[in-house]
């Protein structure tokens, strides 16, 4: 039996009274594409956020590739092979394409103590791989913050791959899409994802996105997992259904 | 390319030749011009490059300066070993200040390094026999060739030239990319790997040694220190240099300091209001040029 990339135990996290994380267990395996749905408000970034170190849980485990994370600090989990995107395009707007990638790359060979060394010449190889590897189009020396919404998302993801991680989190790749762009984002992440044979799991609320490309989906309600499956199944569940009809109606899509 | 060297040599020749075309006094002036620009530098060091507006900066252009004085003074040190040592002292002190201000932003973090520059204030203020207290402590010998202003300028312009080219190494690094990213965002520099907190800390350890040697070369200049140099108008020169000449350009700093130190001294001599026209005028040069004058030149370039 092959053992999981990913393994949630019981996990908790309260703020206040408000119950984020509901006893979470969650198990995902080597090379899977997995999507994490719920309605706004399921718990979806707190979960996030716990599996890439940014909050503490209150009890539970975390382990990866079997070995214990939890609490590690975000910097550490980068190490060890985990590698994540924020819901709000997180890239260094400040600094150019090619640096964007740099700092990445750098930081996964532990580079960024070395204070002699010029940057600007690191890694140009490695960087014109993952701009190919995204299809980004744009001139390398242009301030990242001022590129189209569109390419700064594939920017970072390029910047999340540059670690070639063994886990990757995607917190909703497609905010912020126009309707038609997020299935082409969806499809070209899972063609890479499938490609470099790279376990994903991501957080997203549109349902057409979440049938195309996942492998398995699990369903966050009030901080817990209320269904876990195949899309097939999670299509057919009633229970699915009850929470997205009981939501708003814009949170389901046909 | 030829055009640079070209360049280059003039501002090697002229910064050689200078001391020799004026009187000593305007030699000390120059002086203060090249202490300034490497202190404003370390200070930009925080601020431009790693986001950090430390508002108490002037405690380690002080603690250099105490340092290298009561090395000589107490402890019977030469100038050369007691400049040497100043810079390490002040980036133990920085050491201890990073750790407490690392993990704070913004204001938290001005205000923390400001407090620590008003206990040091006091304890050198207080501390009468050690270090003078509120007359300072004078009379810093100096031997052989820097003796003499013209020597010692020497000795200063190569000493900053030195540290100029460290920096500069530094801020262009690996290290200095890192440390841009996380001025720009914690966050995603945290998920990339990089222990934000000690960066931070190195920088400021990094600073505080430069601004300890700066503080050190002062004090030597002067033959002397004063606390007035640690309480906390002092400062406000090197944020004022940096915003001056441009936060965003690594040699900024220096052309604040040159900006500042030839209107300081030109001022001093035409009124005794100096300070009133040396704020008016810094008003209008922040307003006219928000990028600092290497902000200027930079869009002139374009």
């Amino acid at each position: 039996m092959t053992e999981p990339i990913l393994r949630v135990v019981a996990l908790n996290k309260n703020f206040g009274g408000l119950r984020a994380s509901n006893n979470v267990n969650l198990e995902v395996m080597p090379g899977e594409f997995r999507a994490i749905i719920g309605p706004n408000g399921a718990g979806k970034s707190t979960l996030f956020n716990l599996l890439s170190g940014f909050l503490k849980p209150d009890s539970g485990r975390i382990f990866m590739a079997g070995a214990d994370i939890t609490g590690r600090a975000p910097y550490r989990l980068f190490h060890s092979g985990m590698s994540r995107t924020f819901q709000i395009t997180s890239i260094f707007a400040e600094l150019n394409v090619l640096e964007n990638l740099q700092v990445a790359l750098l930081s996964q060979r532990r580079r960024l103590s070395d204070g002699f060394r010029m940057a600007r010449h690191a890694e140009i190889a490695e960087c014109e791989r993952l701009i190919g590897l995204v299809g980004l189009d744009v001139d390398r020396k242009r301030v990242a913050g001022t590129l189209s919404h569109g390419d700064q998302k594939k920017l970072e993801l390029a910047v999340a791959l540059a670690s070639t991680p063994r886990l990757l989190l995607l917190d909703e790749p497609t905010a912020g899409m126009a309707a038609n762009e997020r299935l082409d984002s969806i499809r070209m992440v899972h063609r890479i994802a499938k490609q470099l044979g790279l376990t994903v799991v991501f957080t997203e609320h549109d349902m057409q996105v979440v049938f195309s490309a996942s492998d398995r989906i699990s369903v966050l309600h009030h901080g817990a997992i209320v269904a876990d499956g195949t899309p097939q199944a999670i299509r057919q569940s009633a229970k699915v259904q009850e929470i997205y009809l009981g939501e708003s109606p814009d949170s389901i899509e046909p | 390319m030829i055009r640079q060297v070209i360049a280059a040599l003039i501002c090697l020749a002229v910064v050689l030749a200078a001391p020799f075309a004026v009187s000593d006094f305007w030699v000390f002036i120059f002086i203060e011009m090249l202490v300034f620009g490497l202190y404003a530098v370390s200070f930009n060091l925080l601020l431009g490059y790693g986001g950090m507006l430390a508002f108490g900066y002037a405690v380690f252009f002080g603690i250099g300066a105490y340092a290298c004085a009561i090395l000589i003074k107490r402890f019977g040190f030469d100038a050369l070993s007691a400049t040497l040592l100043a810079p390490l002292v002040t980036a133990v002190a920085g050491a201890i200040i990073g750790y407490f201000c690392v993990g704070l932003t913004g204001t938290y973090l001005g205000m923390l390094t400001f407090a620590f520059q008003m206990l040091v204030y006091t304890v050198v203020l207080k501390s009468y026999d050690f270090t003078g207290g509120d007359d300072g402590l004078s009379g810093l010998k100096i031997s052989g060739f820097a003796a003499a202003p013209r020597g010692f300028y020497y000795v200063t312009l190569a000493v900053v030239a030195l540290s100029l080219v460290v920096l500069w190494r530094l801020v262009h690094s690996p290290f200095g990319l890192a440390l841009r990213a996380q001025r720009g965002n914690a966050p995603r520099s945290l998920a990339l790997g990089i222990n934000v907190s000690l960066h931070r800390w190195a920088t400021f350890v990094i600073a505080a040694f430069f601004a300890g040697l700066a503080g050190a070369l002062f004090a030597l200049a002067n033959h002397s220190v004063f606390p007035g140099w640690l309480n906390w108008t002092a400062s406000a020169t090197p944020i004022m240099m940096t915003i001056l000449g441009g936060m965003h350009s690594f040699i900024g700093p220096v052309v604040g300091s040159i900006i500042y130190v030839l209107m300081q001294s030109w001022l001093t001599g035409q009124t005794e209001y100096w300070a009133l026209f040396l704020g008016i005028a810094i008003i209008l040069l922040v307003m006219l040029l928000p990028n600092g004058v290497m902000g200027l030149w930079r869009n002139s370039q374009t």
